[in-house]
């Protein structure tokens, strides 16, 4: 993609291009429609606040005056997950609480990005007790990781132009559905990257064989 | 402070069996089957209006379970401690969730957590953990980490679609 | 009344169930609650807690006394503050140890301004919770600077862990007194705005008077404790009826409302804050730089970590500190001791059993946010459904500490 204008020297135009500059009166830019919908998409980006415990304040902090997402595009925090295409997950995912998380994920629409903040969502971090889940990738795919016990809202600033990088590598899919896919631990690490969790598409997962010792409640998990 | 526990012990004899001091702070050791009616008794004559904490102890060596009840009159501003210890074979004590109700959702930690069963709770359930965890987590044998395995896990929905 | 409306419409609804939580941006978090709706009307709400059960208490037995101390930031993550230095003060009162004059007073600066950055994020949600957007940014900018100066003292903005059996995790930088004192001249400022905002609103006063009321011998029995208890009328506070820390010598008054309803509750806690920053100008004025930070003895000296810039620069420190912070104090076997503060969402409890190692045998939290929450199906019952969003906000519940 690039600018194009009638300033430019005549060898970088052709002749369609410079009567159709001729005809606007100005400069035009070309480029690929997909490129066109990831830069609106990028400086639009809805993120869906999936707040569990401590990060979940420094995430309102970050939307809050000092340091102002607005100015990323990405203020308009949406509770509702279908209406959002980031999900930021601040917080300790509990047992008890990873279903409804994956069913959250489940519903935004495609495409999707995550952003796992804090070390508790990340690995567990400090709580590594019975009751914790050992980093949210287990659950579902995550794009970027932000360490921090909070992170800073700087930290996660980033994370979300991260997000914005990611946004601009996505190549067009008419059906909605996304080209490039977040680390997920999942079931087994050696499948890094599932293309897609919803239950019931098991089977296009090219190469993929259920582990006769994998452990049980992922196997309940996806299973459906 | 002196005379309610020596109202206590007239009212209840044999039911103390131990008076422990330290810090300023005194902790009545009750027989079990008798706490309810201690507590009881000091609530409704002594004043103690306010429940404080419901909590528990595990030993295992010993092969109990101590119930601590921490109660307090807002009025007089005391603050008594009774502790019941539990067989661990079959912790049982009788709940006093109709005296306070604070002691509800307490009784239900308790009992989450610790495995020790109130008798009369309206509403003993898991509280803090999935309703199909097994295994009671404060107690010193179970280990922190807890198992590897995310046992009998079978979300809601999954569980729905294949009946 | 809502009685009168039904025959008056001749409406004739069913009973709904509807989940609210654990996912919702009103519930504080993870909290979830089952409502059964006639219509609008809440026949009965069943809260649903344990979404954030991370283990705390079972953890807390399996590490050093010293290690426990950032878990408690975890807990009540809007004031860490006073979570530290509560369970600093607990293992002090299990273990028998005297701090210094000059940590009681940086003490209770401390906590007095993690009340006054709780309640300011208590104000931005629920004025954000009912409806009024601005308050947020308002309260959320007061927070910011209440963090710079939690970032100068221990070096992180949000979980301080500042708080250290024996004194603190470090003496002050220089000059951050006058910082303190400059800052607390200013704070009623936002205070005053937000309640130009709130107070006299119709809006504001329409949602929240007369919604979630509870009588006060029906809160005692529920177990309430901080601003919900006071809202009922009862004078209750622990920093004045046991005090800790020297609150005695501070001069300070307790709020305390009428009808115990979401408008009293609302009314406390910007006195509260009003209140907190008489105390931190009291005590600044206490402040000595003189006295030192922590006892001297050696006798003492075997519980605290020492200070850094000795611990770099002396051998024996050196030896000093890697002893203590690998062993860290003893606990007396089978002594127990329950030790409650005045944390800004209520009575913060710490029951301690020692077990004859540097481990405490169980470790257990009375956490008012859960005893609090219990009272939830009383105050909302026969309510609006939007009432039930305010009365939640009104009782400032904090997940993390809730289900610990």
């Amino acid at each position: 993609m690039g600018v194009k204008t009638l300033d430019q020297p005549d060898q970088e135009l052709d002749r369609q291009t410079r009567e159709d500059l001729q005809m606007v009166k100005g400069g035009v830019i070309f480029g690929s429609l997909s490129k066109l919908v990831d830069m609106a998409r990028k400086n639009s980006l809805w993120p869906m606040p999936f707040g569990l415990s401590c990060c979940a304040i420094e995430m309102m902090a970050m939307v809050a005056s000092r340091y102002d997402l607005a100015r990323f595009g990405a203020e308009a925090m949406r509770f509702t997950p279908r209406q959002c295409d980031l999900m930021i997950v601040a917080g300790t995912l509990t047992k008890k609480m990873a279903y409804a998380a994956k069913r959250i994920y489940d519903q935004m629409p495609e495409p999707k990005w995550v952003i796992a903040m804090g070390v508790c969502t990340t690995t567990g971090g400090m709580f590594n007790a019975y009751s914790v889940v050992q980093g949210i990738d287990h659950i579902i795919p995550v794009d970027v990781y932000v360490p921090g016990c909070p992170p800073r809202p700087e930290a996660v600033i980033y994370a979300v132009m991260k997000i914005q990088d990611q946004v601009m590598k996505e190549k067009w899919a008419p059906l909605g559905k996304r080209s490039h896919h977040g680390h997920y631990r999942g079931r087994d690490p050696k499948y890094g990257a599932l293309p897609l969790l919803d239950t019931g598409v098991k089977a296009e997962v090219k190469g993929y064989q259920e582990e006769p010792g994998s452990p049980t409640w992922r196997k309940g998990y996806y299973t459906g | 402070m002196a005379d309610v526990i020596q109202t206590v012990q007239s009212k209840f004899p044999g039911a103390i069996l131990e008076i422990v001091e330290y810090q300023g702070e005194r902790t009545l050791v009750v027989q079990p089957g008798r706490v309810r009616a201690v507590l009881g008794h000091l609530k409704q004559s002594e004043g103690f209006n306010f429940l404080a904490d419901i909590s528990s102890a595990h030993w295992p060596e010993e092969g109990r379970i101590d119930v601590v009840y921490i109660v307090r009159s807002l009025k007089s501003r005391e603050q008594l401690r009774i502790r019941t210890p539990l067989p661990i074979e079959d912790p049982v004590v009788e709940t006093v969730s109709d005296l306070w109700g604070t002691a509800d959702w307490l009784e239900r930690e308790v009992y989450d957590l610790m495995g020790v069963q109130f008798t009369g709770h309206p509403d003993l359930r898991r509280i803090m953990l999935p309703e199909d965890f097994e295994g009671h987590p404060l107690r010193k044998e179970y280990p922190m980490e807890g198992d590897d395995e995310w046992r009998n896990y079978v979300p809601p929905e999954t569980r729905e679609n294949r009946e | 009344m809502t009685e009168m409306n039904r025959e008056r419409l001749d409406l004739n609804t069913d009973v709904i169930t509807v989940n609210m939580g654990p996912q919702h941006p009103s519930t504080h978090g993870v909290l979830r609650v089952v409502l059964k709706l006639d219509g609008e009307v809440v026949l009965s709400a069943v809260p649903d807690v344990g979404y954030l059960h991370r283990g705390i208490e079972k953890i807390a037995e399996n590490k050093t006394l010293h290690q426990v101390i950032p878990y408690t930031d975890r807990m009540d993550y809007l004031s860490p503050m006073s979570n530290n230095i509560g369970l600093a003060m607990a293992v002090e009162k299990l273990i028998g140890f005297q701090i210094t004059e000059r940590c009681r007073v940086m003490r209770v600066i401390c906590m007095e301004l993690a009340r006054l950055a709780s309640h300011l994020l208590w104000l931005a949600t629920d004025a954000l919770d009912v409806g009024a957007g601005t308050v947020y940014f308002y309260a959320f900018t007061e927070r910011e600077k209440i963090y710079d100066i939690f970032e100068k003292m221990s070096g992180a903005r949000f979980t301080v862990s500042y708080g250290r059996i024996g004194g603190l995790a470090r003496d002050w930088p220089e000059g951050l007194e006058r910082e303190i004192e400059t800052y607390v001249a200013q704070a009623h400022k936002t205070i005053d705005e937000c309640d130009k905002l709130l107070t006299r609103n119709k809006i504001w006063i329409d949602r929240n008077q007369d919604v979630g009321v509870i009588s006060a011998e029906k809160a005692i029995d529920m177990g309430l404790s901080g601003p919900p208890l006071r809202a009922c009328g009862v004078e209750w506070d622990l920093r004045k009826a046991y005090p800790y820390l020297g609150y005695e010598r501070y001069d300070f008054e307790i709020p305390v409302g009428e009808h115990g309803d979401c408008y009293d509750r609302y009314l406390i806690r910007m006195e509260e804050m009003r209140q907190s920053i008489r105390i931190v100008q009291q005590a600044l004025k206490e402040m000595d730089r003189s006295i030192p930070l922590f006892p001297e003895d050696p006798e003492s000296r075997k519980v605290f970590l020492p200070p850094k810039d000795r611990v770099l620069t002396k051998m024996e420190e050196l030896i000093h500190q890697f002893i203590v912070a690998t062993e860290g104090p003893k606990t007396p076997k089978g002594k127990e001791i329950y030790f409650a503060i005045e944390a800004p969402k209520g009575e913060l409890g710490f029951y301690l059993v020692g077990s004859g190692t540097n481990v405490a045998h169980r470790c257990h939290f009375r956490a008012p946010s859960y005893i609090n929450l219990q009272a939830l199906p009383i105050l909302i019952k026969g309510a609006m459904v939007a009432d039930c969003v305010a009365t939640i906000a009104s009782l400032d519940p904090v997940m993390g500490e809730c289900d610990r």
